[in-house]
């Protein structure tokens, strides 16, 4: 779990996703927050691993992968989900049997598979139904919430984003093609989402929207140009 | 070009050049950043001293323009462009290597905090916290090396 400035909340995160997901461990990744929220996800009973500064929700994201794929436990897989509250944990054993069951690789928790309630904002829904339908094209399959960041990941992929490719600011559509270019199988399972909190999204503002929609048309762009390094083995 | 002009030229370029110099005596501008812009501050130097019709040659021949302060000025713009360009590059660089090097010590410091070699409650920017008597697991190494006291076995 990233987390940037959750204190107050990241308490009762933690303990909602360990009463829902008792067999997992949980981390929460600090990312350089001003406030108490490391200190509140150790109480709360997370193992915490903390940035000396703000890198990013992308580098929070890579940290944990990182952690994982080089941790003596040997987890086979890892399920993200944000800190904020918005993602329900009761879906975590369900994306994490998915990339279990060894169909796929990757399991993207979506909010539009069934009506799941949840209407985002105009420039939000814009960009998630513009670089949904880049990613479906390319992918070949139906991409619904390309801006999830509720996933289950086997453990070849958490392994293979530890290269400089992740992108440290907001993964997205192009992650999702490039996982598809290097081989790795994904799906979509629906899940419940609870909307952000106004002014607390990543995408707020009107600079910030602007210049997400350049960089994801410009990375998904190079990520078609590149040859993705390959996958690590089976 | 005339003699006034040459001198303002050359003496701006000797002033570049004399700015590089202190920058990196004083070690606020790295060896290896530096030599970009002595090569400026010179070849600043060298255009004054250029003779006009040679300029008014290589303008109009090579870059067909019949005005050399303005083609001067292009290959100038070009000149700091690619300067600017090579910056990013560096930047890009190590704004990843900061990254990765902020991950890692987050992990690692994780990973210490599991051990119990680092209380709950600190963190490895406060760097003194491994080496002050404050720290609460903190004791002096036994003589003779870095090994466990006998009464207490080694842990993994």
């Amino acid at each position: 779990m990233p987390a940037y400035n959750e204190s107050g909340q990241i308490t009762g995160v933690v303990g909602a996703l360990k009463r829902a997901a008792p067999g997992f461990d949980v981390l929460v990744i600090d990312d350089g927050s001003r406030d108490n929220t490391a200190a509140e996800a150790l109480a709360a009973g997370a193992m915490v691993v903390r940035h000396p500064f703000n890198l990013g929700y992308g580098a929070a994201l890579q940290t944990g992968y990182k952690f994982a794929a080089t941790s003596p436990r040997g987890y086979d897989v890892l399920v993200q989900l944000d800190a904020d509250g918005q993602h329900d944990p009761a879906y975590v054993q369900v994306l994490a049997d998915r990339v279990r069951s060894g169909e796929v690789d990757v399991c993207v928790g979506s909010r539009f598979l069934v009506g799941s309630g949840y209407i985002p904002p105009f420039a939000r829904r814009v960009g998630m139904v513009l670089f949904g339908y880049i990613a479906s094209v390319v992918t070949r399959r139906r991409v619904t919430d390309p801006t999830s960041g509720y996933q289950a990941l086997g453990r070849r992929v958490f392994e293979y984003f530890q290269s400089d490719l992740f992108p440290a600011d907001y993964p997205d559509a192009d992650v999702l093609i490039l996982l598809h270019r290097a081989g790795f199988r994904a799906e979509e399972q629906p899940v419940a989402m609870k909307p952000n909190p106004i002014g607390q999204s990543m995408h707020g503002g009107l600079i910030r929207p602007m210049f997400y929609v350049f960089k994801m048309f410009l990375s998904i762009f190079v990520t078609l140009l590149r040859e993705p390094p390959p996958p690590p083995p089976k | 070009m005339p003699i006034q002009q040459k001198v303002v030229v050359i003496g701006t370029a000797i002033v570049v050049c004399l700015v590089i110099f202190e920058l990196v005596r004083k070690r606020m501008l790295r060896e290896e950043y530096s030599w970009l812009w002595l090569l400026a501050g010179v070849a600043i130097g060298l255009v004054s001293l250029t003779p006009f019709r040679f300029l008014q040659f290589f303008s109009s021949r090579v870059l067909g323009s019949e005005n050399p302060p303005a083609a001067i000025f292009f290959l100038g713009f070009v000149a700091v462009t690619l300067l600017c360009l090579q910056f990013s590059v560096r930047l890009s660089r190590m704004t990843e290597q900061i990254k990765n090097l902020g991950q890692k010590i987050g992990i690692l410091e994780a990973q210490l905090r599991m051990q119990h070699t680092l209380p709950p409650d600190a963190s490895l920017d406060e760097f003194d916290v491994l080496t002050e008597d404050s720290a609460p697991d903190a004791r002096p190494l036994p003589e003779g090396g870095g090994e466990s006291p006998p009464d207490e076995p080694a842990q993994s």
